[in-house]
């Protein structure tokens, strides 16, 4: 039997996107620099928070590959304000996979695994990974964030900050000393599978309507690699009225 | 999935006796020895297991290298490697020769691609057929379940039989190797013939030359380093009453799950449901849980959990929005592998399915492919199970709640003896038998 990782997966890329807008909050008593202060300055390294506010969704469109296995899967993200999400994920082999947040409804559907509405911890990581303008109004988002100390990643020194959520797992997330990117997260990916340890490096930072956003990223899930690789991002697009609607399948679950 | 052997399974056909490879070129040899490290390296860092089942593997190492660094030809290579996961004495290990990845068409060389219609086993020491498709080559010429194989190609089976029997006798899974190497010497690409020699119905000796056609169903598109394999799916109702579905494999999720799905659907009305899982090497887990999803209603319900080096993932059962509730009987056999194994054995111990037949091959690893540097492929275990009830599949095989063995007797008078116990079961626990 092959490996049962591809909704872990999926899943662990839509937290490395979103971490793209994770939040902060309390400084530490130490002499490292308040963990607000470093995810401030990402965000004014990354074009600030007049930039953020000017956008209102945001459609990406990326490939994601299982290092060494070959397998590619296509993935197409639809994020809009205040808490919208559909993502597809497809392929020849594998079909489609919808999965979204709708209404405070996150929710998947398949045919390989049929409609469901997620509950639990994992309902709390995608609701988390939902809001679209985190990184501009933080602190409605966060319990608390500290900078913790510095790491080298990849060569380069980094803080490390950990965040708590009002809602979702905490996550670690590692700062440049120098550029204040993001250079890497640390998470926990909840499913029905359990909590998986994913940790993600964000790169190849690129230019788009005046945000600086990561077009790669390479995850490490249960010892293996994932690459995300993003190929278009969209800012502001006419979505359908429909984008975001629960499908019926989906609903059926819902009014039960 | 368990590649049904490949690299073993030709054991029993005439391409046992062929001609070897070419001698490699220095070139050839650089990337053999390359293939090897990879090989080795990769079991290393990633096998499910960090302490390597308690095997020095630098030890082995020093031992192999140097025969793969004097190999003459890859198959020679190939030996060593076989040789060195077969340390393991554990399923999900396979060297898949590069010709697998060969398009299908004119001239080429893989060699699964078409049938003549026949499935078979090893019952009793004697290579029977156990199924013919309807309109198949097999079928127009007139073979029936029950015929016994005395040859292919030339090759005498029964002496082949005994001969690995006796080889493989230490080895857990011998009744699985035996059965898929007889399945894979029926094989061949599509367009070319094969000459079988059968004991038919009333003890008289058939020389029968059958064309090689497509399988029914498709060939599936491939998944990564999974070559692209026959799928097909067949489902009927029983007496016009009782479900009955059977598929080949795992694979190919975006056109076997929506058929798979649609046919459980049309049974909501059923007194019970036949999942034939027989022949079945497994394939996608993924599939898993979907599938599962029809016969489970509670949330929360597991079919195991998978372990990896790095951490561990339950394959928890996600309820379809109106799953069938009736009876639901498993049939397994030496060829029901890997995935197939973990919803057998999954569903029995939710309490959701009785299994009948024979105890599966005991294949029940997860596993990746990856290339080597030298075309061919490798599959390596990547995790273990652990079932709900304790159960240890692995190496064992899932045990049948009502063991069956098909006879050639049974067979001849045209009864599936699995199927039928399994049916007279779901009836007598409805009461509507």
């Amino acid at each position: 039997m092959t490996r049962r990782m591809a909704s872990v997966c999926v899943a662990a890329a839509l937290t490395v996107t979103a971490a793209a807008g994770q939040a902060f909050g309390q400084a530490p008593a130490s002499a490292l620099p308040a963990g607000e202060a470093v995810l401030a300055r990402y965000v004014e390294a990354t074009g600030g928070v007049a930039a953020y506010d000017a956008i209102r969704n945001r459609v990406t469109q990326a490939r994601m590959e299982i290092a060494g296995a070959a397998v590619v899967l296509g993935l197409t993200v639809y994020a809009a304000a205040p808490a919208n999400l559909y993502t597809l994920v497809e392929s020849e082999a594998t079909g489609r996979i919808e999965s979204g947040v709708s209404d405070g409804v996150a929710w998947e559907n398949s045919a390989l695994r049929g409609p469901i509405v997620k509950e639990g911890p994992e309902r709390d990581d995608v609701l988390r990974d939902a809001i679209f303008d985190r990184m501009a109004h933080w602190k409605e988002h966060l319990k608390s964030s500290e900078c913790v100390g510095t790491t080298d990643v990849n060569g380069k020194p980094a803080y490390r900050v950990v965040t708590t959520p009002k809602s979702g797992s905490p996550q670690t997330l590692y700062f440049d000393k120098d550029s204040g990117l993001l250079v890497r997260v640390e998470t926990t990916v909840n499913s029905a599978a359990g909590a998986v340890a994913v940790v993600a490096e964000p790169g190849d930072y690129r230019k788009v309507d005046g945000i600086t956003m990561p077009f790669s990223s390479r995850m490490k899930v249960m010892g293996q690699e994932r690459v995300v690789t993003v190929e278009k991002v969209e800012h502001n697009v006419a979505l359908p009225a429909d984008r975001f609607a629960l499908p019926a399948e989906v609903q059926a679950l819902v009014k039960k | 999935m368990r590649l049904a052997a490949l690299g073993l399974a030709c054991a029993m056909s005439a391409c046992a006796s062929a001609p070897k490879a070419p001698a490699l070129t220095p070139d050839e040899r650089t990337l053999e020895v390359a293939s090897f490290d990879y090989v080795w390296s990769t079991v290393r860092d990633k096998h499910f297991d960090p302490a390597l089942a308690g095997l020095d593997w630098d030890a082995l190492r020093a031992e192999l290298r140097p025969r793969v660094e004097r190999a003459a030809t890859r198959d020679e290579v190939r030996d060593v490697l076989w040789d060195l996961v077969g340390r393991f004495r554990q399923s999900h290990f396979q060297i898949l020769p590069s010709e697998l990845y060969e398009p299908a068409g004119a001239g080429s060389t893989r060699s699964a691609d078409g049938t003549t219609g026949i499935d078979a086993r090893l019952i009793g020491g004697a290579a029977l057929v156990t199924r013919v498709t309807p309109g198949s080559p097999a079928d127009g010429a007139g073979i029936t379940p029950g015929w016994e194989i005395l040859q292919i190609d030339g090759v005498d089976i029964r002496r082949r039989v005994r001969d690995l029997t006796r080889k493989y006798a230490a080895r857990f899974d011998r009744d699985s190797l035996l059965s898929g190497s007889l399945r894979f010497a029926l094989a061949g690409p599509v367009g070319r013939a094969t000459t079988v020699s059968f004991r038919d119905g009333r003890g008289a000796t058939r020389r029968l030359t059958l064309g090689l056609v497509p399988h029914d169903g498709w060939m599936s598109r491939p998944f990564g380093h999974i070559p692209s394999v026959p799928v097909w799916i067949r489902s009927q109702r029983i007496d016009g009453r009782t479900g009955y579905v059977a598929f080949n494999a795992f694979i190919d999720p975006a056109r076997l799950m929506p058929r798979f799905n649609e046919t459980i659907a049309s049974f909501h009305d059923a007194d019970g449901v036949v999942i034939d899982l027989r022949g079945n090497t497994g394939g996608i887990g993924d599939m898993l849980a979907g599938m599962a999803g029809w016969f489970v209603a509670a949330r929360g319900t597991t079919m195991g959990t998978m372990i990896t080096r790095a951490g561990s993932l339950k394959l928890a059962v996600l309820p379809r929005p109106s799953p069938f509730t009736g009876p639901v009987a498993v049939l397994v056999d030496e060829l029901s592998m890997s995935a197939s194994e973990v919803l057998a054995q999954g569903l029995k111990d939710a309490g959701r399915a009785r299994v009948f037949g024979r105890r599966s091959a005991g294949a029940v690893l997860a596993s990746i492919v990856e290339k080597l540097p030298n075309g061919d492929g490798f599959q390596y275990p990547t995790a273990r199970f652990e079932f709900t009830s304790g159960a240890v599949v692995e190496g064992v095989g899932v045990v049948p709640d009502t063991e069956v063995q098909q006879t050639r007797e049974t067979l001849l008078a045209g009864r599936d003896a699995v199927l039928d116990a399994a049916v007279q079961w779901i009836r007598r626990g409805t009461g509507k038998g």
